[in-house]
């Protein structure tokens, strides 16, 4: 029983309620004792003979009910209208879990909320209503808050003047269950009903044929597509074996895989080149494919099937063409790629690969800018901005040369013709790039240029003149001494030029000694007088040798010319020392053979370099050029021998007409060509690569590819263009089929050998190419590691080499893609030493370092450049020597000068004194006096010697201190100086002027007292002399000129210019101008004046002399200089 | 002290006889002849009366002349000196260290004799 406590809490009653409801079941159990009391009597009543055996009767009658009920397999359940359960059978216990007497304390919605009171209102009046039961569904909730579906039959009783509800409630939950997945394979068979249909359509309406045989390969079923690609109808084809449409072309061990395959349940697929019915061929891919049943046996095979004759064709037509053009494209020994409008490579071919390192996956779609075009070239251009400018004009790269880096980092110069390639709107898509890799010539061209700059960079610092003729006598190169001291240009001197600057008297002799030496072809010295810069004319000794090549032929000239005009000035001045002046003379001499010898041999040696350059020429290349090499103004200073294989003509006819060169152009490349040439002549630092035809000899067109560049001597001066054309005609043609199919391919040199490696920086994997084995001298086999590498580096070298790796480690880590370069030498294992340039690039992938690079041989290079250093340590050594040598032999002979004139000094004042005693005191007759004047004269002129040598030798020294000096003041000294001496003995016209201001010390005075003692000298009977001061112009500078003249005898033209020559005038003066003149030529040259003579009256040298001074206008504060 | 003595310091006995020639032939007294400076300083000691004029030559043997001329100063400050030299870049000393003149070789005979005429006037 359920408490009462329990049951209020249930129904949620107040304790008024509480009450009733008590009051209400007494009341209840009264009228229920009351029905029963009722019947009892009524019973008795009825049957008042069988009264006991009626109640036992009915007694067993009740219990039968009872038992019935209480085995009912259903629940029966008792209500009363107030939903109170009154009864509820065994079975009603059981499924809600509740005892009896739980259950006769509950109300119906305990167990089954949906009995609600409204609702069991509604039951009971429907059931009363309809007079029979009802039948409906419901749920009920077991103690255990199980929820359950049950069935009720509901029924309604009156039993007395008490109405009952009777349920019998059935558990349905496993019928519903069951229900529900009846329902869900009804759907499910539905659905694959619908699918079956739809497959079944599918494979009927199939594009693909399909069969279906059975596990025999008798054909149980065809699809239409299979007659109408076949033409064997359906009936035709059940029952047949697939083999109907057999060629017979595929081999039976294929059909026998093929039958393997599938009857070990595995689908094969495969094409088969079949027959139709009418005996075509056709092409087919089909797949084979068992089918099984649930238990896994085969029951049939299912083939489907394309029609693939058309694709099949196509494919063939294009593997046909792509053979063709990968043929052409892999093939081809130049670097061809493609790049879209963005830059990124959509082709690459093998060349390339190989060439840059970069394997095609690597390579295709990246940015070609950052890859194998670098940002900025090593010269500086900017690449990047080319490269866009060549995506918008394309046009205006249809070639072009620029530098391009591997993935290893080397650098190479490659030549490009670029083509644009268009769809059908004409919008650029891509960009066809054909390569070729002209490092080797571009460095050779270099180095080249730089062999020829260190030979003239030493040519032009010898201090002797030198030149250069080729084996007829043409000089064709004179070095900068030349040109400095001549004032002449390389167009004024070349071929026979240089015979202006000798002296007139000698052209002929020196053209004969010429011409024999050639003939003869023995080396000759020679003296002449050249002259120089200011006009004046300067003895030098010429020295001429040949310069024989291997068989002997003479290819060159080699002179220097020494100015030994001091050394005969020194002669003169001193005689007693002119027998060692000539031992230094020799000496001299013997310096500058050795001087030529050694510049013979550098120039032999560069020939030797310069060959071998020719010979790897001729090996990297299948032709080679036709140089030139042209002057400023654009004539032919050079023409290579090879331009008679290209154009038929030979290089003689080039000299000879300058305008063949023009002329032989292709009338459709003149303009472009004409274009360049001017360029050239406008810009001196261009440099040129453009490619134009010419007409051979033979009528043939050829291609020409034309690379320029200036040269420029070390000082900046340009020497004139250096251009190499290439007979490119092969590669034209090829070029221009390539451009027509977009598919042809040009020939290119490959460089030099080098060798790769590669290791990762702990040294574990290291790997040589068999060229890196090669250079490094490893003995083939030996296995490649750190160590074995380690082992052949010169030990004198391995310090530096292992030092430098780790500084290259410790860079590497701080930054990414580090690159180093290493020279260093190696020991072969045959024992050879040779110099190795390493370069390597430090990368860190997967978080290791490692490190690649790329080596080559570069003993010939360090060869050359120790040899060259050996060359100017020799000369600088020689040159040291000789500069002491002259230096204290300089020492010595001032000392004697210096001693001599001091006591003949002396001497002539002893003679003279007792002269001019004996003059004054004793009475002497005329002749007597006459007899005393002479020596007296020679002493007086002995004296002014000793002067002015004394002079001289300070002048030239530089022991007087340079100031300010007035002309005009000094010239008054001296006219008062001559006029006091002389008196009215002669007449010295002089306005005297101050103001004119220059910069020279206080020999100024003896530079005019020189002049003026020498216009009295050479005066015929009273000597008039005229003195004039003025300012002149001239190339741009401000001079006081000042002009002596005398009314002599004059200067004959031919000495006019060597007057001034203490050496040159000897005995062919009329009159011995003596030391007089060269003092003051000295003079004037350390006041960076200019000394001359002319005529006194222009046009007749017999009316007197005009010595004429220049002298720079000293710029003075407030203009004190005359204007 | 006479105006006209006159003392000659010269290396060279040629030029030393010249000049004695010639002013014994214009009538002046030789007071010394010395031949280098160390010999000057004793024979100006020696002297009596001191010469009133010293001709010295400049570049000797054992002591030059202007520094001869300095310890002679010291003597005897009323002796005047004329310097000779062929080297003009010491006319500056010998003038600062009281040179009369300064003459640079080679001089003529006349030009000297009017000099030491000048001088006695």
């Amino acid at each position: 029983m359920v408490p009462r406590s329990e049951f209020r809490k249930k129904s949620d009653s107040t304790p008024s309620e509480d009450a009733r409801e008590k009051d209400w079941l007494i009341a209840e159990l009264k009228d229920h004792i009351a029905v029963l009391e009722n019947e009892l009597r009524l019973k008795r009543e009825c049957a008042p003979f069988s009264e006991a055996a009626e109640r036992k009767r009915a007694e067993e009658a009740l219990k039968l009910t009872q038992f019935a009920l209480d085995n009912f397999r259903d629940s029966a359940i008792w209500l009363t209208m107030d939903g109170r359960i009154i009864y509820v059978n065994q079975a009603a216990c059981m499924s809600l879990g509740y005892s009896r007497e739980e259950l006769l304390s509950m109300h119906m919605w305990d167990i089954d909320p949906d009995y609600t009171m409204k609702r069991l209102r509604e039951l009971w009046k429907d059931a009363k209503q309809q007079g029979y039961t009802l039948k409906f569904e419901s749920k009920h909730v077991a103690r255990d808050g199980r929820v359950f579906t049950v069935e009720v039959t509901s029924s309604y009783t009156r039993y007395g003047d008490k109405e009952y509800l009777i349920t019998f409630d059935r558990d349905i939950t496993e019928r519903k269950k069951a229900e529900a997945e009846l329902i869900k394979k009804n759907d499910d068979l539905a659905a694959l009903n619908g699918k079956l249909r739809q497959l079944s359509q599918a494979v009927q309406q199939s594009a693909s044929v399909v069969v279906i045989t059975d596990t025999t390969g008798s054909i149980q079923y065809v699809n239409p597509k299979f007659t109408e690609l076949t033409g064997y109808s359906v009936e035709e084809a059940i029952g047949k074996n697939p083999r109907i449409l057999k060629t017979g072309e595929m081999p039976p061990e294929e059909y026998k895989r093929l039958w393997e395959t599938i009857t070990s349940g595995k689908d094969w697929r495969g094409v088969f080149h079949n027959k139709k019915k009418n005996g075509d061929l056709y092409w087919e891919s089909a797949i084979i494919s068992p089918v099984m049943d649930d238990s896994g046996k085969i029951t049939n095979f299912m083939a489907v099937k394309e029609d693939i004759t058309e694709r099949k064709l196509a494919e063939e037509a294009l593997r046909a063409s792509e053979e063709k053009y990968r043929e052409l494209v892999e093939n081809a020994n130049s670097i061809i790629l493609r790049f879209d409008v963005h830059g990124n490579l959509t082709f690459f071919n093998e060349y390339a690969e190989k060439l840059f390192g970069y394997s095609r996956n690597e390579a295709l779609g990246r940015d070609v800018v950052g890859m194998i075009v670098p940002v900025s070239e090593s010269t500086g251009r900017d690449l990047k901005a080319i490269m866009e400018d060549m995506k918008r004009h394309p046009e205006r790269y249809r070639s072009n040369v620029n530098e391009n880096v591997c993935k290893n980092g080397d650098r190479l110069w490659i030549a490009w013709t670029n083509k644009a390639i268009c769809d059908e709107h004409g919008n650029v898509v891509e960009i066809l790039s054909v390569g070729n890799d002209i490092t080797g010539r571009k460095r050779m061209e270099d180095a080249l240029r730089e062999s020829e700059e260190r030979f003239h960079a030493v040519a032009d610092n010898i201090p002797v003149l030198a030149w250069m003729a080729d084996a007829d006598g043409r000089i064709f190169w004179f070095n900068k001494q030349c040109y400095d001291y001549t004032g002449m240009t390389l167009e004024e001197l070349q071929g026979w030029g240089w015979e202006k600057v000798i002296h007139p008297d000698y052209v002929k002799s020196v053209t004969e000694v010429w011409q024999s030496m050639i003939k003869t072809r023995q080396p000759c010295d020679n003296i002449f007088p050249l002259r120089v810069k200011d006009g004046s004319y300067r003895w030098f000794l010429t020295r001429s040798r040949p310069i024989l090549n291997e068989d002997g032929t003479i290819t060159r000239w080699f002179g220097t010319q020494t100015d030994i005009t001091d050394r005969k000035n020194a002669e003169e001045a001193l005689q007693d020392k002119q027998e060692k002046l000539k031992v230094q003379a020799e000496e001299l001499h013997v310096y500058n053979e050795e001087l030529a010898r050694q510049i013979e041999e550098r120039w032999r040696a560069e020939e030797a370099l310069r060959e071998s350059e020719e010979k790897f020429r001729i090996l990297a290349d299948f032709t080679y050029d036709w140089v030139t090499w042209s002057s400023p103004a654009g004539n032919n200073v050079y023409v290579s021998p090879s331009c008679e294989r290209i154009t038929g003509h030979r290089a003689e006819e080039f000299y000879n007409d300058p305008g063949l060169r023009d002329r032989i152009v292709h009338s459709d490349d003149m303009k472009a060509f004409g274009q360049h040439m001017d360029s050239h002549l406008r810009n001196a630092s261009i440099c040129g690569n453009f490619d134009f035809r010419i007409i051979s000899t033979s009528g043939e067109t050829r291609w020409i590819n034309h690379v320029c560049q200036p040269v420029f001597r070390d000082n900046g001066e340009w020497l004139g263009r250096r251009a190499s054309n290439r007979d490119i005609t092969e590669r034209k043609l090829a070029e221009e089929a390539l451009l027509v199919s977009e598919e042809r391919l040009r020939r290119a040199s490959s460089a030099g050998r080098i060798g790769l490696f590669e290791r990762n920086e702990d040294r574990e994997r290291v790997y040589f190419s068999p060229e890196a084995y090669e250079l490094y001298g490893l003995e083939p086999g030996s296995p490649g590691t750190y160590e074995t590498w380690l082992s052949t580096v010169h030990p004198d070298d391995l310090e530096t080499v292992e030092r430098r790796l780790a500084e290259n480690r410790e860079n590497a880590c701080r930054k990414p893609g580090y690159t180093a370069q290493l020279e260093f030498r190696v020991v072969h294992y045959d024992g050879a030493v040779h110099w190795l340039e390493v370069q390597s690039t430090y990368a860190l992938e997967g978080g290791e370092l490692m490190v690649r690079g790329a080596v080559r041989d570069i003993t010939e290079r360090k060869r050359a450049e120790k040899e060259l250093e050996d060359y100017r340590k020799r000369l600088e050594d020689l040159v040291q020597e000789r500069t002491c040598k002259l230096d204290e032999e300089k020492r010595q002979v001032e000392m004697y000068v210096d001693l001599m004139s001091h006591d003949i000094s002396n001497m002539n004042q002893v003679g003279l004194g007792f002269l001019e005693l004996a003059l004054d005191m004793l009475d002497l007759d005329e002749a007597g006096r006459e007899m005393l004047l002479n020596p007296k004269s020679a002493f007086e002129k002995s004296s002014r010697l000793i002067d002015n040598v004394r002079k001289l030798q300070k002048a030239r020294s530089g022991e007087y201190e340079s100031k300010e000096m007035d002309i005009g003041q000094v010239l008054g000294k001296v006219q008062e100086h001559y006029t006091k001496q002389y008196g009215q003995g002669i007449t010295l016209n002089y306005l005297m002027n101050v103001g004119y201001v220059v910069k020279a010390n206080e020999l100024l005075y003896d530079l005019f007292s020189n002049l003026v003692a020498n216009a009295i000298k050479h005066s015929r009977g009273h000597p008039i002399i005229d003195i004039k001061v003025e300012q002149v112009s001239e190339n741009g500078r401000d001079y006081y000129k000042i002009a002596i003249d005398d009314r002599g005898p004059g200067v004959p033209d031919r000495l006019k210019s060597i007057i001034f020559d203490r050496k040159l005038t000897g005995d062919a003066c009329s009159k011995g101008s003596g030391i007089g003149l060269f003092l003051v030529k000295t003079l004037v040259d350390g006041y960076r004046g200019i000394v001359w003579v002319e005529d006194r009256i222009k046009g007749d040298c017999t009316k007197g002399a005009r010595f004429v001074v220049m002298l720079p206008v000293c710029e003075v504060e407030s203009g004190n200089a005359k204007r | 002290m006479r105006k006209d003595s006159i003392g000659i310091v010269e290396d060279e006995s040629q030029v030393a006889n010249l000049y004695k020639t010639a002013f014994t032939a214009r009538g002046m007294s030789i007071s010394f002849v010395a031949e280098d400076g160390l010999e000057a300083i004793k024979a100006f000691k020696d002297s009596d009366p001191k010469p009133y004029i010293v001709i010295m030559d400049h570049r000797m043997p054992v002591m030059t002349g202007v520094d001869a001329m300095k310890e002679m100063l010291k003597l005897n400050g009323r002796t005047k000196y004329i310097i000779v030299s062929a080297d003009s870049s010491i006319q500056k000393e010998a003038i600062e260290s009281g040179a009369t003149m300064f003459l640079e070789k080679p001089i003529q005979l006349k030009q000297l004799i009017s000099c030491i005429e000048n001088l006695s006037q």
